[in-house]
């Protein structure tokens, strides 16, 4: 057999394997909206686990780490500290989170803020930020499972083909099983993940220096700049590293599929106990970066740096496992583009068309207006990623940008009695303004600092300004002294 | 889910005295676990500047990264302390941690 046939085997391989997991996934539950977005509140630890680990290690991990290692070198740290310094914070937020959702029967984020803040208006806007952040994060997902399929495949499946065939199996099997699918297919990819990086992250400075400890003194030698911050870039020094470690770790679960992950729990210490070791699994990354920065001195000189660690794998690696690291990319980015889609068009039936224009739709409706929305978005994202532009990175940027600004809303909702809805709606706006505006302007960092960081210091300084002059949310008329009191009997 | 509002209101007739005395919002975290999680932040955050250099290297590998891995082992056990006061906590309130 020739190399492309193997390889392409046992890309085939896993991705059947995984897409018939997620087929399987749902069982014989009647798959009702509360099965579909949150699964019954019934994961354990461990599916929780998968779930958000599943979440977290999207292609922008495996190919953008090892990207950025390669073309920036020093300043891509900050991925190790933010994510660990994300689940610290997720220790503290999730199970608070989660108390309200199971008291007040909650299933996403927009449904946070519109019991919270008794708005419909916040609660729409909220799921318009979060929609319009997915968009470039679906299309970057699509992206890379055809810059990956297609390189590892030797080119014998197109991107096109490779995107089109990824998006029908995910829509097939998000319409089938929902979040349980994505739990599922998870377990698949996570195992395939710690291989491919290990094998990765140990053969090729193995291979190229004959050792870790080699490739890191010779690229110190060689590169002595690009090993420590600003690296390879002009601006991105101390200052910077703060502020984007703070933005990212405290904005990290305030995008939707992420704070909707908590309402999957089977109770708030399951997510505590989730988020003690979920740092652990950051390691896999670390592999991941061994690779990127051997790849500085093996291929330099790469315009692309996303694919610096694929071109390497291409010219070193066996067929067989070549064709592992194109299966296992290719679910890395099945996974998440999949809760994309389940998030997004729950927010869209749920928070977004029936409390603005049909009020009178029953759960069931809803749930079947999800199903649909699935099968646009994922269509969408498809055209998107086929006619795709270059700008799609800075776009995620300023989409991470954007839902970190939900941070003030959400904190002070859970903890503090003073804060009042138009406090939050006007900091919200003013935030995600001055973020999309200074980033697509090119001002990022502003004065060395996250553009990002800045906008969510306005906007936290906008609602408790704006909160101290207005009265605080009242919810006499529905008969309890504060949203998250139960109801009285 | 009915369940569980159930209980919690019955719960909230029979001991009103163990209620949160701040009626109305979730009940903040402690003061001790807020401090155990300002530990792996000052560590990896704030002071970047005293640990972003090359030498001396850790086990072959760069001082920053080095350390950096070295805190991703340790946050755990910041946290593991965290949820044990936590817990500590719920369970004197009578709660289930």
């Amino acid at each position: 057999m020739s190399p492309a046939v193997i390889c392409l085997t046992s890309i085939l391989c896993i991705v059947a394997v995984g897409t018939t997991v997620g087929l399987l996934a749902g069982g014989r539950r009647k798959m009702d909206l509360e099965q579909w977005t949150v699964a019954g509140r019934g994961f354990g630890a461990v599916l929780v686990f998968l779930l958000m680990a599943g979440e977290v290690y999207t292609t922008f991990a495996f190919l953008g780490a090892s990207g950025w290692a390669y073309s920036s070198g020093g300043p891509t740290l900050y991925v190790l500290a933010y994510l660990t310094l994300a689940y610290v914070v997720s220790f503290f937020l999730l199970p608070s989170i989660w108390e309200v959702g199971r008291k007040l029967g909650i299933q996403t984020q927009s449904d946070f803020f519109a019991l919270r803040y008794g708005n419909r208006y916040l609660a729409a806007l909220v799921c318009l930020v979060g929609i319009a952040s997915f968009v470039p994060y679906l299309q970057l997902q699509l992206t890379g499972v055809g810059i990956i399929v297609s390189v590892a495949s030797f080119d014998v499946i197109g991107r096109t083909a490779a995107m089109t065939i990824a998006v029908v199996l995910l829509v097939a099997f998000v319409i089938a099983s929902g979040v349980r699918a994505v739990a599922w297919v998870s377990v698949v990819k996570d195992v395939l993940m710690v291989i491919v990086a290990l094998s990765m992250g140990i053969g090729i400075p193995l291979q190229y220096f004959g050792g870790i400890g080699a490739m890191f003194a010779a690229l110190a030698h060689a590169r002595p700049t690009h090993l420590t911050m600003p690296g390879a870039t002009p601006n991105l020094g101390h200052a910077w590293y703060v502020s984007t470690v703070l933005l990212t770790s405290l904005g990290f679960y305030m995008w939707p599929h992420a704070f909707g992950a908590a309402f999957t729990a089977k109770s708030a210490d399951t997510l505590r106990r989730n988020a003690i070791v979920m740092p652990l699994y950051t390691l896999t990354l670390v592999f991941i970066f061994f690779a990127g920065f051997a790849t500085v001195l093996v291929r330099p000189g790469l315009a692309n740096g996303d694919l610096a660690l694929l071109t390497v794998a291409r010219g070193s690696f066996p067929p067989w496992l070549l064709g592992i690291i194109g299966g296992a990319g290719a679910l890395t980015a099945m996974v998440p583009a999949a809760i994309f889609l389940l998030t997004a068009a729950t927010l869209f039936a749920k928070n977004f068309y029936r409390p603005l224009f049909a009020p009178a739709m029953t759960d069931g409706q809803v749930a079947t207006l999800a199903r649909i929305t699935v099968v646009i978005l994922g269509l969408t994202g498809l055209t998107l990623a086929i006619f795709s532009s270059t700008t799609l990175v800075s776009l995620l940027l300023v989409g991470y940008a954007g839902v970190t600004q939900f941070f003030p809303g959400v904190l002070l909702g859970l903890y503090s009695k003073r804060v009042t809805t138009p406090g939050v709606f006007t900091g919200l706006v003013v935030g995600v303004a001055t973020a999309v505006f200074l980033m697509l302007s090119h001002r990022d960092p502003l004065f060395g600092v996250s553009a990002g960081f800045l906008a969510l210091c306005l906007n936290f300084s906008i609602v408790t300004a704006v909160s101290l002059f207005t009265p605080a949310v009242s919810c006499k008329e529905c008969g309890r002294s504060h949203p998250w009191e139960l109801e009285r009997a | 889910m009915c369940d569980g509002v159930d209980t919690g209101a019955k719960m909230n007739v029979l001991k009103p005295a163990r209620r949160s005395q701040r009626a109305g919002a979730v009940r903040r975290p402690s003061i001790g676990s807020l401090f155990l999680a300002l530990i792996p932040f000052t560590a990896m955050c704030f002071s970047v500047s005293l640990w972003d250099r090359i030498d001396p290297m850790l086990l072959g590998l760069p001082f920053n990264l080095g350390w950096l891995i070295c805190w991703i082992m340790l946050s755990p056990i910041c946290m593991w302390g965290a949820h044990a006061v936590e817990a500590a906590r719920i369970r004197r309130r009578g709660g289930i941690p």
